[in-house]
């Protein structure tokens, strides 16, 4: 969901994952270990949103191949234009999680 | 952001009846339109009525082969719902290519046929209106309306629909079904979508807390063999300068059956008739695509920076056309 068109209100009684959410005991998420690693943002105003879409994608199974992942990460717009080093992150959680998928 | 009351109906009278009590009340749904337009001081409500709990999102195959989908259904459920899938492809795709995946997710079927236009002058409260403000003009007519209608438009509002969905529902005849403080009733498709004329405010015949409960599509084996093709100024996640739903049938290399629908450049969901009868009995190929093509855009009312989509509209139907009889010739 978008939290731009979320009104706090309607979510009372339910729950909301977010960014801060991913972490694992401490660790990072392996999706904003991948941002990381392959330097998936500059100015970061984007990024929280760009790794909930990209937890999601890797999930439901929308990472097949470059043109895939471009539009399923469409709704979320970087205006650094850091979009390859985004899809790379996608792609080296995609190959790490092997035959999982 | 104005103060406004929230309210969570649990079922389906109470929504309503709530919504009818007060002139200033909305339904709320998905809101990815009705929450925007808030925010930008464009609709002011005293009370919105989330209908979010309401049990109206079943996706149902019907034993006519047709399609009843809850208002509530979101547009990502319905998009990959199999029987959709099977026999309506063009649906889901109009589904896919519209918005974004996370809009798809929030985003109700009721209320995309609900949603407002991207007209740049509806949306800025500062500039004239006739659907904002009726009376007060239209600021598209000598403004910038480079993604505006150029069909059934008025000289009081050019803005074009921009519902994706819509174009195959219209294309296949759906049924919206309603439930309001006159009881039930069901609207065809092609008197749920009102033509600007001189009262551009008014772009359903919905009453004041009548709420959409159901879109039906009648079986159409047609539909089997389907396609939306959307043109538009970049690849995702924007809205249509010129899309087209297309069905067809060949017998015999002529075509006997075809059901065809245009969005991006209507001030509705735009349903061809015109090239509709123009193409029945026709043999199937590009010349008289092209010939169908160019009498329905014959009543084009273009602007002029919007006079492309003359053109591409025309194109955009017999690629249509192509993609689908291609095997057959």
């Amino acid at each position: 969901m978008l939290t731009g068109l979320t009104l706090a209100v309607a979510c009372e009684g339910r729950e909301v994952t977010t960014i801060e959410g991913l972490a694992m005991d401490g660790e990072l998420h392996p999706v904003r270990a991948a941002f990381v690693e392959q330097d998936a943002f500059q100015c970061g105003y984007c990024t929280p949103g760009q790794i909930m879409s990209a937890v999601k994608l890797l999930e439901e199974g929308h990472a097949g191949d470059d043109a895939e992942i471009a539009e399923w990460m469409s709704g979320n717009i970087c205006r650094c234009a850091a979009y390859p080093n985004i899809r790379a992150a996608i792609r080296g959680v995609r190959d790490a999680a092997g035959g999982e998928r | 952001m104005r103060p406004f009351s929230y309210v969570r109906a649990g079922d389906a009278g109470t929504a309503i009846a709530l919504v009818r009590a007060r002139p200033d009340s909305a339904f709320l749904a998905g809101g990815t339109t009705e929450v925007d337009l808030v925010r930008q001081d464009v609709l002011r409500p005293g009370l919105l009525v989330d209908i979010n709990d309401l049990p109206l999102d079943l996706i149902e195959d019907l034993p006519d082969g047709g399609l009843r989908i809850g208002a509530l259904a979101r547009m990502s459920d319905v998009a990959r719902a199999p029987g959709v899938i099977e026999r309506f492809p063009v649906i889901s795709q109009a589904l896919v290519l519209g918005a974004s995946a996370q809009l798809r997710n929030m985003a109700s079927m009721g209320g995309n046929l609900c949603q407002r236009v991207r007209c740049s002058y509806f949306r800025d409260p500062a500039s004239p209106c006739n659907k904002r403000d009726p009376g007060s003009g239209c600021a598209a007519l000598n403004g910038f309306h480079r993604g505006h209608a150029i069909l059934g438009t008025s000289d009081h509002c050019i803005a074009t629909h921009p519902s994706d969905v819509a174009v195959p529902l219209t294309a296949l005849d759906a049924v919206v079904h309603t439930s309001g403080p006159g009881g039930e009733r069901a609207i065809g498709i092609d008197d749920f979508f009102l033509l600007p004329g001189d009262t551009p405010q008014r772009e359903h015949p919905l009453e004041h807390g009548e709420l959409i409960t159901a879109i039906e599509v009648p079986g159409a084996p047609v539909a089997r063999r389907s396609v939306y093709l959307k043109f538009r100024d970049r690849q995702s996640y924007e809205f249509a300068l010129a899309s087209v739903a297309a069905a067809v049938r060949i017998e015999d290399g002529v075509i006997a059956e075809v059901r065809l629908a245009l969005g991006g450049v209507g001030t509705r969901p735009w349903r061809a008739r015109r090239a509709e009868a123009a193409l029945l009995g026709q043999p199937a190929g590009a010349a008289s695509f092209a010939e169908a093509a160019r009498q329905e855009l014959a009543a084009a009312t273009p602007h002029p920076m919007n006079a492309f989509k003359v053109e591409l509209a025309q194109r955009a139907i017999v690629r249509a056309l192509n993609t689908l009889t291609d095997g057959d010739r």
